[in-house]
């Protein structure tokens, strides 16, 4: 038997992607840290020295300062222990419902492609007709609470997922069509073995955007009407001009979508190990 | 060479491309060739004369449309039992290990897990890639991703081969060193080979009988026997007298086939 040697390849390869993170990536990973806080430090006391010296109106932009404060004040109101879980139960229903009514509706389309090229058009001017205006609409359908952004929520999401379900399934690999029907796969396996684990990164992306328009869904939603929930809030404040309230509810926000999609990313990288893999070669 | 039964029988065979528009393409004129078993023979010609579509139709990855074909004894259908086909490109499953990559034939073919792996592990070790097992493909290069895709076509102990230019995306020292990988491999085998390439060299040195085919449409311009001794080595061949008169001749002849008309 022949054993090749082909340490010069495998060294080069596992340099890479196995061994140790290379001290030069590290520097690199801290020069990246420091323009990162760099930029925030400079905007946020920008607009600190801005306010302070009264080159802007605070009553109009906020203070930082006062900000910090006010954020940390939330944590003993009802906007973290009421309005908060609102939004998130809002988003997080609309998630579900949107995200799995998307994957459902896309597969079928998928399967039964004669009825995707008839809805086609149809789905895609639903699809760019802006939902948020359809809010007035869905308080009038579904009351002033949860149930109306719930269902803005899904209306936004159900498209996303849809289209993204679509595209994931119908791309074919041609190398890999051909090898599953020279292996003579029959149509079960060529979906469970040849389709639908090369579909799954696709699908979680758009699971990921469909995540993000569920939140913008239930905040829309809240702007325009409601009782509780973060948007509900920011609306209230910003017709008040608590300006600095504002910003804290934004910033409040801001790091709570942050975590959730953090979150999400986290599940896509232990599930998807090889896909993490391939886009870290390119 | 003596000849035991015949793996492949191809009898006036023909075939036309629909273009959708326009007259049909003929790309196969009138092929008769036979295959004995544990033959190995290439088909080479002019690029784009029709060599893969003749190999996809032993494949039965394109429909017969004229004349006879059998693959041992009965028509091609995709996915027939004991043939396994390998690619110019390697195929293999970005979400699958080399060794998941080489488990998937066998999978489909229904051979329980534990010998799945045990011989993959076997073959990934005979190609020389015993500790890339774990490797997804992003992390092998393309010589090691060309070795993974052999494993795999030969995991199921085919009786017969298809290999379409399987080394043709690699560099000349790669390529010889999986000439040599296969032959050894092969030796222990009684595997048939139909064999696709435009190196006439690696046909040469790879086969028991070289086909050069004409432009397209493409027929049987000549057969050549190869009557080189075995076991061969690809790189001892690069000095013998005879490997290189068989490749003259070989040349000389897709020479005259190339810059005719």
């Amino acid at each position: 038997m022949i054993t090749l040697s082909d340490s010069p390849e495998r060294g080069r390869k596992q340099g890479r992607s196995i061994a140790g993170m290379p001290t030069r990536v590290w520097g690199k990973h801290a020069i990246v840290w420091v323009i990162r806080v760099a930029f925030i430090a400079f905007v946020v006391g920008a607009w600190q020295i801005a306010a302070t010296e009264q080159w802007v109106n605070p009553a109009f932009v906020g203070k930082p300062t006062v900000i910090v404060v006010d954020f940390l004040q939330l944590f003993s109101s009802p906007v973290v222990l009421v309005d908060l879980p609102t939004t998130l139960a809002e988003t997080f229903l609309g998630f579900a419902i949107g995200g799995l009514l998307g994957l459902l509706l896309g597969a079928l389309f998928v399967r039964y492609d004669l009825l995707y090229t008839a809805l086609q058009p149809i789905l895609s001017a639903l699809n760019s007709l802006p939902r948020i205006a359809l809010a007035p609409v869905f308080v009038i359908w579904f009351g002033i609470d949860m149930a109306s952004k719930v269902a803005l929520s899904i209306s936004l999401v159900v498209f996303i997922v849809l289209l993204n379900t679509v595209a994931a399934l119908t791309e074919r690999d041609r190398d890999i069509a051909l090898l599953a029907k020279s292996l003579g796969a029959t149509s079960r396996q060529r979906l469970m073995k040849f389709v639908l684990p090369g579909a799954v990164p696709m699908l979680v992306a758009g699971l990921q955007l469909g995540l993000v328009y569920s939140f913008l869904g239930a905040i829309a939603g809240e702007l325009v009407g409601g009782s509780h929930g973060l948007g509900v809030q920011l609306a209230y404040e910003a017709n008040t001009f608590h300006t600095n309230r504002f910003f804290a509810i934004l910033l409040l926000l801001a790091i709570v979508t942050s975590l959730v999609s953090a979150a999400m990313t986290a599940v896509e990288r232990r599930l998807l190990r090889w896909h993490h893999v391939e886009m870290k070669g390119m | 060479m003596r000849r035991m039964t015949d793996v492949i029988r191809a009898a006036k065979v023909s075939h036309w491309f629909d273009r959708g528009s326009g007259a049909p393409q003929h790309v196969i004129d009138n092929i008769s060739l036979t295959v004995a078993e544990n033959e190995f023979v290439s088909l080479v010609g002019p690029s784009g004369c029709g060599k893969t579509t003749f190999l996809n139709l032993v494949a039965g990855l394109e429909q017969l449309q004229v004349g006879d074909l059998t693959v041992a004894g009965s028509l091609p259908t995709a996915g027939q039992s004991g043939t396994s086909y390998a690619f110019a490109r390697d195929a293999l499953l970005p979400w699958r290990t080399a060794e998941e990559n080489v488990c998937l034939p066998m999978e489909l073919a229904g051979v329980p897990a534990a010998e799945r792996v045990r011989r993959a592990k076997e073959l990934l070790r005979q190609v020389g890639l015993g500790d890339n097992t774990k490797n997804y493909r992003s992390e092998l290069s393309q010589g090691m991703r060309q070795r993974v895709a052999l494993a795999r076509t030969l995991s199921v102990h085919p009786f017969l081969l298809l290999m379409d230019e399987p080394f043709a995306a690699l560099d000349a020292q790669t390529r010889i060193a999986m000439q040599q990988q296969l032959l050894s491999i092969l030796a222990h085998e009684r595997t048939t080979v139909l064999f696709v390439t435009h190196d006439l060299g690696e046909a040469v040195t790879l086969s028991d009988r070289v086909v050069l085919l004409s432009r397209r449409p493409a027929s049987v311009r000549r057969i050549y026997d190869i009557d080189l001794p075995k076991p061969r080595n690809p790189i001892a061949l690069q000095a013998d007298a005879r490997f290189h008169q068989l490749l003259e001749s070989i040349w000389g002849e897709l020479g005259t086939e190339v810059s005719s008309g």
